[in-house]
């Protein structure tokens, strides 16, 4: 069993936080999306060892550029590689703006059964900040339109930490998100990078970050209002109702091979990890006559039984169910209790870490400094 | 004997020196022109890193001078640093000439001073050089009128050069042959020879320069230093070219090398007399001396398992560099260690260099500090090389810390700067002299302990530059020092300890922990830093623990980069020490040198 992941490198407009790899030039989308299938048809043996992909996610950039047909070529192509797949989730991420009711029933008909739509925040300041071009209401209005063309399980995006966004603010986008038809919700804090606009104009003193007391309180807002409504906080970023669980991203986190198809995807056989060029023209003309998969600008990065320790743990901990630590023994011959037994000391009794049905996992109430606490317990070589 | 000629050369760091060595080498058939066709072309920095100065401590060529005599000149380099005075005098004691040059755009430095002072206390006969000659900005006379002043030479006795033209070149060679007095000593005298400078080769252990003052050494023979009583087969003799060059016989008068199998750099002191055992000489050479360590610090390794190894690697370090001299102490906060002795500041940073770079440790250093003589109430005296062994106040009586004699030649208006800095480092201004309209020379009483703490970094930075500085050992003084402290957390950490003067108490603790605030990452607690002098507080700072740090997104494609950049920050929290709860950066530790 593996995943399977699309990247659909285009974007109709950059928003100036993003970091993820796009091209706004929308003209190569047909030859892209051909191209995609032949890196399928190119990997393809190298995967049938490992089973059939049991997920599709197409992710991007924003795949919602993708019309129905191109969608259903490429889900047609994974069939015809992969032939008894069955698909426990095959989710499309979409920005409001593509929601018309003629798509989504397309989208649907062609075998997409979980949208991912990124909302970000229902203020239309914040909205044109970000440098997005829906508003809050088309965004809700997009939501109610999927629903009534038979989406039932739906996931929306939102983001906090946005600089001078006040926690009333916050609280009124929580709101009214709990107010649309879905059962997922990932709340993610703005991180600024370095190369986006923001970067820049926080580098350049143009804008601040905000500070990290409001990051906290709205962090709790967020936790709070979620939990009395019976969500369930099952990852640092994400919320479902029950039966709302991802299927494909949660198995990032337990270490599921994945196939990355397109410019900028990132792929993982078990043991190694290759990323795909982020260049699209680059991309286009491999793809035009590679005959095998050494032809692919895609570059290896070969894991260590340490790395992949070390990404257990980082991901293990980043869930609610936490980490095993026999699983990690077993897995690795390794633990964390042992290998840094003062630190893992120190973080039990500072309540970083607590036991729960036989698993170590960070408190909610924790997981802001998550990275600092997991990472305390990396396996470095030197 | 009559014809060689022994002399060094004194400059100040960047006028010249090793360019116009050069020249000489080459004027002289030393070098040929392929050879110093290399060294030309390198850039200015590694010029002066490959220069003449590195890559030979002692030189000898070859002359015709105009009398038609063929005439051997041994050019015996001198380190360019304050704490290596020492090695200085006595590389000046085996010579007999001196060549004095300064930068005809720059003036005299203070450094060239000290060391021009040296020469004329061994009777040198000084060569004054004006170099740079070829450039706009060369003051001939303004800088002629200060060497007049300072040797009591005539206008015609200095020399115009160019070590880029070779200007002046010819005139050098002339003066060194018609006016540095031949070597006197007497060859079938019983030997006497004096070290002046020793190097370690890997392959062939320690090799000794020495300077032939009387009598005769023949390869083969039993030879003993006289300071360590140690003796030795000399299993080669030589001269110095550009490579070593083997002889039979080195005689009174000549400058040259001695391998005897020696692997310990203790063994070979710079300063000793070398004699034949079976027919030694009566008296040794004066004015050795046992190198004593100025400044002191502690060593300790990041991680405490690797004590053992960086004993081994510090007793190898020791085996080339005689001067560092270490034992072991403990500390509280972290854990076993070594305290160092250091000839002076840049003698301790090479040494922590040396150890990080040539043996991959990564090593703490501790806030230098220098001797102090404690005085007890029951009237012992003890030295105090680590504030922490400073006796208890109650016990206490007083302590006396060393004294220096500094000297800075600054541009007149910087005076009021270098005063302002040297006032508030407890200086007292002893003499002040014009050098020129607007050069002057100020001398002053200070204590070495201020020196250690930021002093060059703080000259050069309100001389903007244009302060030269150099000093000399004076005497013990009482001195009202307090020992202060630095807590983290509540808990004292020894090793950030320091004795200070109980007037810039106040001051320096608030900036400590000021320091200690920017140096310490914010960790996932609340970190409390306090100065203490016994029992009072006299600052605190609060470190803020870190409310925010974690990956939004964890997908397909983060988990490689999120996990890289993670593992890079663990491992630079490994290079850090954990002092109690707190990781604190190597730099932590040296905050006191750092301070605004």
């Amino acid at each position: 069993m593996f995943s399977l992941y699309f990247h659909i490198p285009f974007c109709r407009k950059a928003c100036h936080y993003c970091d993820f790899h796009f091209s706004t030039k929308l003209t190569s989308v047909d030859e892209m999306v051909v191209a995609m299938a032949r890196e399928l048809a190119l990997r393809a043996p190298e995967w049938t060892a490992l089973g059939t992909p049991s997920t599709v996610y197409f992710g991007g950039g924003t795949p919602s550029v993708l019309a129905p047909d191109q969608i259903a070529f490429l889900l047609s192509a994974v069939r015809r590689q992969f032939p008894d797949s069955t698909f426990d989730e095959v989710t499309l991420e979409a920005n409001p703006d593509d929601l018309d009711t003629e798509r989504l029933e397309g989208w649907r008909a062609a075998g997409v059964d979980r949208l991912s739509v990124g909302v970000q925040t229902f203020d239309d300041a914040a909205l044109e900040w970000m440098g997005r071009t829906h508003s809050g209401d088309d965004a809700a209005r997009a939501l109610e339109r999927a629903a009534a063309a038979g989406f039932e399980r739906m996931t929306l995006d939102l983001m906090y930490g946005l600089p001078g966004r006040s926690l009333g603010g916050w609280e009124r986008d929580l709101a009214r998100a709990l107010e649309l038809p879905i059962n997922h919700l990932s709340a993610y804090l703005l991180t600024v990078e370095p190369r986006t606009a923001l970067g820049v104009r926080v580098a350049k003193g143009l804008e601040q970050e905000a500070p990290e007391a409001a990051v906290e309180a709205a962090y709790s807002a967020l936790c709070e209002q979620l939990s009395v409504k019976g969500w369930d906080h099952y990852e640092v970023s994400n919320f479902a109702l029950p039966g709302g669980h991802a299927v494909h991203n949660a198995r990032y986190w337990r270490g599921v091979p994945y196939l990355g198809i397109g410019p900028g995807a990132h792929g993982f056989n078990g043991t190694d990890r290759y990323a795909n060029r982020p260049n699209n023209p680059l991309y286009l003309k491999a793809l035009a006559d590679a005959r095998s998969t050494d032809a692919l600008p895609a570059e290896w990065d070969r894991l260590t039984a340490t790395d992949r320790y070390n990404e257990a743990l980082m991901t293990g901990l980043r869930t609610a169910q936490g980490l095993d630590l026999n699983a990690l023994e077993v897995g690795f011959g390794r633990r964390p209790d042992v290998d840094e037994a003062r630190e893992w000391g120190d973080a039990v009794s500072r309540g970083r870490l607590v036991p729960e049905g036989g698993r170590w996992r960070i408190p909610e109430s924790q997981w802001l400094i998550g990275d600092a606490i997991a990472s305390a317990f990396f396996a470095i070589q030197d | 004997m009559e014809r060689i000629r022994n002399f060094c050369i004194i400059a100040h760091i960047d006028h010249g020196k090793s360019t116009l060595a050069d020249r000489l080498l080459h004027t002289t058939g030393t070098i040929t022109d392929r050879e110093l066709q290399e060294q030309t072309l390198d850039d200015m920095d590694l010029e002066r890193e490959r220069g003449i100065t590195i890559k030979s401590h002692a030189i000898q060529m070859r002359h015709t001078a105009e009398d038609g005599h063929e005439y051997t000149l041994n050019l015996i380099d001198t380190p360019g640093h304050v704490d290596f005075s020492y090695e200085v005098s006595r590389s000046i004691a085996a010579c007999e000439g001196a060549l004095l040059i300064v930068d005809a755009t720059q003036g005299i430095e203070a450094q060239t001073i000290s060391n021009l002072y040296l020469a004329l206390e061994h009777d040198l006969e000084i060569i004054p050089v004006l170099n740079k000659m070829d450039l706009d900005s060369a003051d001939p006379e303004g800088v002629s009128d200060q060497i007049i002043d300072l040797i009591g030479c005539t206008q015609e006795d200095i020399i115009p050069a160019s070590g880029k033209t070779g200007m002046g070149v010819d005139d050098i060679l002339r003066a060194i042959v018609n006016k540095v007095p031949a070597p006197k000593g007497d060859p079938n005298a019983p030997l006497q020879a004096m070290v002046f400078d020793s190097v370690f080769n890997s392959f062939r252990g320690i090799i000794a320069y020495i300077r032939v003052l009387n009598g005769t050494l023949k390869k083969g023979e039993t030879v003993q230093f006289m300071a360590t009583k140690k003796e030795y087969d000399a299993d080669e003799i030589g001269i110095l070219g550009l490579d070593l060059k083997p002889q039979k016989e080195l005689k009174a008068g000549n400058v040259g090398y001695v391998i005897s199998g020696i692997k310990n750099a203790r063994e070979v002191k710079v300063g000793d007399t070398l004699t034949l055992k079976n027919n030694p000489c009566s008296v040794a050479v004066k004015g050795f001396e046992d190198v004593k360590p100025m400044v002191f610090a502690g060593i300790y390794p990041v991680d405490t398992e690797d004590y053992e190894e960086l004993r081994a690697s510090m007793e190898k370090l020791q085996l080339n560099d005689a001067s560092l001299v270490f034992e072991p102490e403990s500390s509280a906060a972290l854990g076993f260690g070594f305290r160092c002795g250091f000839l002076g500041m840049l003698h301790m940073e090479i040494i922590q260099e040396r150890l990080e770079r040539e043996f991959d440790m990564t090593v703490i250093t501790t806030v230098p500090n220098v001797s102090y003589h404690a005085f007890t109430k029951a009237g012992d005296k003890l030295i105090v090389n680590n504030p922490s062994d400073l006796p208890d106040a109650n016990k206490l009586d007083y302590v006396e810390e060393p004294f220096i004699k500094a000297q800075v030649i600054t541009k007149s208006e910087y005076i009021g700067a270098v005063m302002s800095l040297c006032i508030e480092k407890r200086g007292i201004l002893l003499n002040q002299v014009y050098l020129t309209a607007d050069r002057v020379e100020m001398t002053f009483s200070m204590p070495l302990g201020e020196i250690v703490f930021d002093f060059y970094d703080k000259l050069k930075s309100v001389s903007r530059g244009y302060a030269s500085f150099d000093y000399f050992p004076d005497e013990y003084k009482q001195s009202n020092l307090v020992k202060l402290d630095i807590l983290l957390n509540g808990d004292q950490v020894d090793a950030l300890s320091a004795l200070i003067h109980r007037d810039n108490a106040f001051e320096l603790g608030k900036k400590i922990c000021l320091k200690l605030k920017e140096l310490i990452p914010r960790q996932q607690f609340m970190i409390a830093l306090q100065a203490a002098i016994g029992a009072k507080i006299i600052a605190r700072e609060t470190i803020k623990p870190v409310r925010k740090d974690v990956t939004a997104k964890c997908y397909g494609g983060d988990i490689t980069r999120k996990r890289k950049l993670l593992e890079k920050q663990k491992k630079g929290k490994k290079r850090m020490r954990q002092v109690g709860n707190v990781e604190v950066p190597q730099s932590a530790f040296l905050a006191v040198l750092k301070l605004d």
